[in-house]
């Protein structure tokens, strides 16, 4: 069946359309729920909660974008949902204190950093840098979506992932350097 | 610093490091249960008619087919019937067509050509009529007659080899034939003026 077939069939609450979508994306959207929960178990709650919540919305789903997407940002403000809920204090940002920042574009880091260890330093990062730099990095929006998605203004989303991005690369320099010079 | 982190992940590769567990699609199903409740009987009410709807489509199938076979099954046998004496004349013919004279000597093949395509044109031209149909029908029987005479003919060639008298008596089967044709030509010809004629005494 094709995909758009199957999204309309699960308009109409069919549950084989439901499962048949749910196996098509389930280990790609696991896979991001797991880059924000650290449990599998919780992974696996958020991302089929994610399922749950679109189904039931699903038609709000308008092929703006595709179902994947669509699914994916719902997966993503699931987790956040659940972080928030965890009490873990996330973006807690006076943005007049944070101001404009003059956005560089540098991001460089030292030759011989793998994915995998920026991955482990985005983690070690304060909440409130980790998630817009992740959202940013890994999951590939532009701070209109981050701002949508973690409820922020562009320009907090501007300057936290700025932010972030300069701890990130004082960590990464400071692994590499031992002592960082 | 020679790398950028934009680049570092837009590069990596995507590999599934880590599988979903074991059972996740019952569990999910179990959410499903939850958030759908009602939809459940529906789609269980779905997946019965689709067996409904599976059984009709089999039997609709299997009907046709089971149909199809029984229409097939006489026309199969009206086939046999039809094909019968025709299996009979190709059971027979074999010893006749496994050896025809006409097939080895192109000299023959010629007279036989000659004779039988008179024949057949002089079959053609007859015009039946329910006065001379027994007639005719009796010269059919006689020219059938001859026809099995010559292909017994064929068949001697064969077993005893080309001889002179053989191929005589083949070409005097076929000249018979197209003699007795003649005759029937002449025999309704005069069945036809003695009509006439009577047509016309009767006039006079």
């Amino acid at each position: 069946m094709i995909q758009h077939e199957l999204i309309e069939a699960c308009k109409q609450n069919s549950r084989r359309a439901q499962l048949k979508l749910y196996n098509k994306y389930c280990d790609g959207m696991y896979y991001v729920a797991l880059r924000f929960m650290q449990d599998t178990m919780e992974a696996e709650d958020a991302m089929q909660e994610a399922f749950i919540k679109a189904f039931t919305r699903i038609h709000q789903f308008n092929g703006e974008v595709t179902f994947g997407a669509w699914l994916k940002r719902i997966v993503i403000n699931k987790c956040l949902d659940k972080l928030k809920a965890k009490k873990l204090e996330l973006v807690a940002i006076n943005e007049q204190v944070l101001g404009t920042v003059e956005e560089e574009d540098n991001w460089q880091v030292e030759d011989g950093i793998g994915v995998e260890q920026v991955k482990k330093e985005i983690e070690n990062l304060p909440e409130k840098y980790k998630y817009p730099l992740m959202l940013y990095l890994i999951e590939g929006y532009d701070h209109e979506e981050i701002s949508e998605i973690l409820g922020i203004t562009q320009v907090a989303s501007r300057t936290l992932v700025h932010r972030g991005k300069k701890k990130l690369q004082d960590e990464l320099k400071t692994m590499s350097n031992g002592t960082g010079y | 610093m020679g790398q950028d982190i934009r680049e570092m992940f837009r590069n990596q590769e995507h590999i599934g490091k880590e599988k979903l567990s074991k059972g996740h699609q019952r569990r999910f199903e179990a959410r499903l249960d939850e958030a759908f409740p009602v939809e459940k009987k529906k789609t269980s009410y779905y997946q019965v008619l689709q067996i409904a709807a599976l059984f009709v489509v089999a039997l609709g199938v299997g009907a046709f087919f089971y149909f199809n076979n029984n229409e097939e099954m006489p026309v199969e046998e009206n086939n046999q019937i039809v094909e019968t004496p025709a299996k009979k004349e190709a059971s027979e013919e074999p010893k006749a067509t496994e050896y025809r004279l006409s097939d080895v000597s192109p000299e023959f093949k010629k007279i036989e050509d000659y004779y039988m395509a008179s024949v057949n044109i002089q079959l053609a031209k007859l015009d039946m009529t329910p006065e001379n149909k027994e007639l005719i029908d009796a010269f059919m029987n006689k020219l059938e007659t001859l026809d099995e005479e010559y292909m017994a003919l064929n068949a001697e060639i064969q077993e005893t080899g080309l001889n002179e008298e053989t191929v005589e008596a083949m070409i005097a089967n076929l000249q018979l034939r197209l003699d007795l044709l003649k005759k029937l030509k002449i025999k309704l010809n005069e069945i036809k003026q003695s009509k006439d004629n009577r047509y016309e005494n009767y006039q006079a």
